[in-house]
């Protein structure tokens, strides 16, 4: 049976992971536009970020565009792997797999 | 870790709508300033032309190149949000689409004016919304129908009337559907 992976549940990180997971493979987000879309502060969006890359589920890329300094985030491939296991738990709360 | 189903169900809940939320933000990530490049674009062709008459179409090219530049500088300001490779597949479809679309006047010989030239031009990037429509958003496939039948309308009206009906009815469509898109989808 699959198992709830903790870091991944708590509210935030389970959107941000939601949110990354559904970009393809090779598609990156811009800090900016992900703590929009989330609607998260700096801090938080940053605390979460640091917390799912910590455990490898994000790669974050800092990088320069234009001159000006920018942050893109991506799913890891193991962060979509146990988000996968941890949709996988919670459809096997409910007994839909 | 234990969670009731009750739990379960609103984290699956929130995820969904986290999923729907960002695809919908990057499929239409600024979209509709395209939209509006382009419906404004093709209003100011079409009513340079009524104004002017069929001879004002020499400047059609001059016209575009704003549209061209808008488009090249929204592209750059998205990719600093949103960074996404572009499929190849897609880009061949899009590039198949407008070459091909070139070729055919030359085996039909040609478009016979100015007016046969503009809506065949346009119904060409009708078929590429279409296309891309029945790839990605439902919303691109509609507009492509409606205005593609709107530009075959005006087509065969009386000569008078078609610049304006093209200001009208084919670039005032992908102007509204600009704020569609930007009200309803952001």
């Amino acid at each position: 049976m699959p198992e709830l992976d903790e870091i991944i549940h708590q509210p935030a990180r389970l959107r941000i992971m939601a949110a990354l997971t559904s970009l393809g493979p090779h598609e990156q987000v811009d800090f900016g536009f992900l703590k929009d879309k989330l609607a998260l502060t700096d801090g938080n969006l940053g605390a979460h970020l640091r917390a799912l890359e910590d455990a490898g589920y994000i790669a974050v890329e800092k990088t320069f565009v234009a001159r000006r300094p920018k942050t893109f985030v991506a799913a890891s491939k193991p962060g979509r792997k146990a988000f996968a296991v941890h949709v996988a738990a919670l459809q096997s709360i409910l007994g839909k797999k | 870790m234990q969670l009731s189903s009750r739990d379960a169900a609103a984290a699956l809940a929130e995820i969904d709508q986290a999923r729907t939320a960002m695809r919908r933000a990057i499929r239409t990530h600024r979209g509709h300033y395209y939209l509006w490049i382009w419906g404004v674009t093709w209003i100011a062709m079409s009513l340079t032309a009524y104004f002017l008459g069929d001879s004002a179409a020499r400047y059609f090219a001059l016209i575009c190149v704003p549209g061209v530049l808008a488009s090249v500088a929204v592209g750059r300001f998205q990719r600093r949000q949103v960074a996404i490779p572009g499929s190849p597949r897609v880009l061949g479809v899009i590039g198949a689409l407008l070459v091909f679309g070139a070729l055919f006047p030359f085996v039909l010989h040609g478009p016979s004016d100015s007016r046969a030239y503009f809506a065949y031009s346009c119904l060409i990037c009708m078929q590429a919304y279409v296309v891309i429509g029945l790839w990605t958003d439902t919303y691109l496939l509609w507009l492509g129908l409606v205005v593609a039948g709107l530009i075959m309308i005006g087509f065969f009206l009386p000569p008078g009337i078609f610049w304006l009906w093209m200001a009208v009815c084919a670039g005032g469509p992908l102007v509204l559907t600009g704020f569609y898109v930007r009200h309803f989808w952001h």
